[in-house]
């Protein structure tokens, strides 16, 4: 069973590579066919991962996120996820969608490049007594949800960013494509957002009432957690109602999913609490 | 002061602190906070941080502490923030609710033709009859769940409106969140550690004072019938824990309940939960052999209590019992430690042994007896070593409790604040004017079909593209 899993988080992370050479090549050669085998290829690798965890997640019983290597695997999955959505709810011209694509899909190769490191072991781990509810899979699968479509928001504000300064700096940089990537970056903090609240303010809050007899406790994580929904707060006010578009709105959303990073993983390694297990 | 200037004065203060700058600034300095009291080590979740802010030196332990970056989530100051978010967002919610419902409750107009998006659909037959267009138009959009009214010569449509008031409602949601949070300041928590020894005994539970450890009482008393913990087999992990108790009124009434980790128990208005297991090193007795070395020869026995004293006359040793480890390690700085686990892997106790010398007892030393190890082969000059022969060590459990009287409103908060969300980003509120040309043979459409320009330029498009369509269709 772990062989087979293994095999297809493989062939996941083959054809997100294969994924991201073809976007590559789309945006360079300026071929559409080669987008579109791209996105092909991320659906291809976005199955046989999500196979992959269904195998896992069937073998366990519970949501396959119980330790960091398979954390890793399932945020390299939600970055498919988001980016495949974003861009099936994207109508018209996608070739900015394109260069988020290619982004999105470096991610997923990393995240599951450094999953199948030898820091981190593939073999399932017996579930310590607090991890054993059904909320571990409600309040890390919908945070992880919603932070794949922050990380789409990450990606095409990145991008922003740099192909704003190139087109200062050079010119030929297409305003419509900026403008496009502003929006996708928008749309995709708009459809994360509520997720994002729901696991990881939400549902944490319930379970952590169930499990340690309060919904608040200013733990690390769930201060980080916080920090980070406040950033996306900021990010939606001032764009909605403070009319900020381009630069301001891109330099917050980068921000806010380094703190989403931060939150998932660098957390549990510099701050010890009621977070860290084993 | 006249009063027209003071009125002046108090509504630019009122306006400030209810502008959208102020909660802006007020986001960033909480999250600044909130990072910073992550990061630094805090008193009262951290044992030892002051010895640890001490290390750092005089000038950075003095500004933490005068700062209070110790125990930022307990201090005025952070505490003033938000008060001061609540108030901005009590104010800015006030004012936008207001201008929601007025949107609601006020019929639209018609818009100006310069209103117009440039968007507009092509109707396809200058011939064909203007009033079917019109009707089929109206089909069209009353099937996608639009509301349609006539605006003078123009066609009003909008759906999901009651969905403006979403933004209202999660601000609303987090003013009940607060709320729900201070009320929860005069919460009684607390919690009961029982080992074996206890089972059956009723103990009353013990409320503290916020910021104490001890004190206060609550109506309750709890008695630990039994508790336990399973373990996957052949893996020395944990499974579960699992305590049964029962909780006795002042009436005398009794409720038994089976909780385990995840699994709490409420009862008057109390709820119970299962937070930890594990051996009580506190409440340890051993059997301690002290043995001669190169004869190899039991010289005495003693039972100890931790941190009790015993004369051996024997050997001429004064022990006193210090510490118990079920599984002894030491660490890279050669610090004892104990790896928790539901076997005895290396059980091992540290002693203080002080030498008679001419009568009395003089320097001490301090020895490990294992019960694995009959010579540890340290402290080889000395004429004895000491070995466990025997140990109990009881096992305990933690039961905390809890009455938080602000927690379902906080659940009411997340509820609103969800459906809010939802509201806000899945459901848009959109609304539409359609102006009917039939001597231009062109339908205009104009309004907001989504939030950013992007969208409402591609959701107009859309909609243009699909009412074309619609109207080839109707023929």
């Amino acid at each position: 069973m772990l062989s087979t899993q293994i095999v297809l988080f493989n062939l996941a992370a083959v054809t997100y590579f294969a994924g991201f050479a073809a976007y590559l090549l789309s945006i360079v050669l300026r071929r559409h066919r080669l987008g579109q085998l791209g996105t092909a290829s991320t659906a291809v690798g976005f199955t046989a991962q999500a196979l992959g965890l269904l195998l896992r997640g069937v073998s366990m019983g519970t949501l396959p996120v119980t330790n960091t290597y398979e954390a890793l695997v399932f945020y390299g999955w939600v970055f498919a996820l988001g980016y495949l959505t974003t861009e099936l709810l994207s109508r018209g011209d996608r070739r900015h969608l394109r260069i988020v694509g290619m982004l999105v899909n470096v991610f997923a190769c990393l995240a599951l490049g450094l999953a199948s490191s030898p820091l981190y072991s593939a073999t399932a781990q017996p579930l310590v007594p607090a991890l054993q509810s059904y909320w571990l899979a409600l309040h890390v699968g919908f945070t992880f949800l919603g932070e794949g479509f922050l990380a789409v928001a990450f990606s095409s504000s990145l991008l922003f960013l740099v192909l704003e300064k190139r087109g200062r700096k050079q010119g030929g940089v297409d305003a419509a494509t900026l403008e496009r990537l502003d929006a996708t970056s928008y749309k995709a903090v708009a459809i994360g957002f509520p997720f994002f609240t729901l696991g990881g303010l939400f549902f944490g809050a319930i379970w952590a009432r169930h499990a340690w007899g309060r919904y608040w406790g200013w733990d690390p994580k769930e201060t980080f957690m916080l920090v980070t929904w406040l950033v996306y707060v900021l990010y939606l006010h001032v764009r909605l109602n403070r009319g900020w578009r381009a630069r301001r709105p891109a330099w917050i959303a980068v921000i806010g999913f380094l703190l989403a990073l931060f939150t998932f993983a660098g957390v549990n390694y510099l701050i010890r609490g009621l977070h860290s297990y084993g | 002061m006249p009063d027209g200037r003071l009125r002046a004065l108090l509504r630019r203060l009122l306006g400030a602190a209810a502008s959208l700058r102020a909660a802006i600034l007020l986001l960033l300095l909480i999250s600044l906070a909130s990072a910073i009291g992550a990061v630094l080590p805090q008193s009262p979740t951290t044992p030892n941080a002051d010895l640890l802010y001490r290390s750092y030196g005089g000038f950075w332990r003095r500004l933490i502490t005068t700062l209070q970056l110790d125990d930022v989530f307990h201090s005025p100051w952070f505490w003033t923030l938000l008060g001061l978010f609540a108030a901005n967002l009590a104010l800015c919610a006030g004012r936008r609710i207001g201008r929601s419902l007025r949107a609601l409750v006020r019929p639209p107009g018609p818009i100006a033709m310069g209103e117009f998006a440039a968007e507009c659909v092509v109707v396809p037959s200058r011939e064909g009859d203007p009033a079917k267009a019109e009707e089929a138009v109206r089909r069209y959009l009353k099937r996608r769940g639009f509301r349609l009214r006539n605006v003078a010569d123009q066609v009003f449509a909008d759906r999901w409106r009651w969905s403006r008031l979403s933004p209202d409602l999660v601000h609303l949601s987090l003013l009940v969140i607060l709320a729900g949070a201070l009320l929860g300041l005069f919460r009684e928590e607390g919690f009961l550690v029982v080992n074996e020894k206890q089972l059956g005994v009723p103990l009353p539970l013990s409320v503290p004072a916020r910021g104490a450890t001890e004190g206060g009482k609550a109506n309750l008393s709890l008695r630990v019938e039994d508790f336990g913990a399973e373990v996957y087999p052949g893996t020395g992990l944990y499974k579960d824990y699992w305590t049964s108790l029962t909780v006795i009124g002042r009436d005398g009434a009794a409720r038994a309940a089976l909780i385990r980790v995840n699994q709490p128990f409420a009862y008057a208005g109390y709820s119970f939960y299962q937070t930890s297991y594990g051996d009580d090193l506190s409440a340890a007795e051993i059997l301690l052999a002290v043995v001669e070395r190169g004869t190899n020869t039991v010289v005495a026995a003693a039972p100890l209590r931790a941190d009790e004293r015993v004369a051996i006359e024997e050997a001429g040793v004064e022990i006193r019992f210090v510490r118990f480890f079920t599984n002894f390690r030491l660490t890279d700085a050669g610090v004892p430690v104990n790896l928790p686990g539901p076997e005895a892997l290396n059980p091992a106790a540290i002693l203080e042994v002080t030498e008679s010398a001419g009568g009395g007892f003089g320097g001490a030393y301090r020895d490990v007896a294992f019960a694995d190890l009959p010579d540890p082969h340290w402290n080889v000059d000395r004429r004895f070593f000491f070995y466990l022969e025997g140990f109990f060590v009881p096992k305990f459990v933690e039961v905390r409790y809890t009455r938080d009287p602000g927690y379902p409103i906080v659940w009411v908060g997340f509820l609103m604040m969800m459906i809010g969300l939802a509201g806000a980003f899945y459901l848009p509120p959109q609304r539409l004017w359609v102006a009917f040309e039939p001597a231009q043979g062109r339908i205009l459409l104009g309004g907001e079909l989504g939030r950013t320009a992007v969208r409402d330029r591609a959701r107009r498009e859309r909609l243009a593209q699909a009412l074309e369509k619609e109207l080839k269709g109707g023929g």
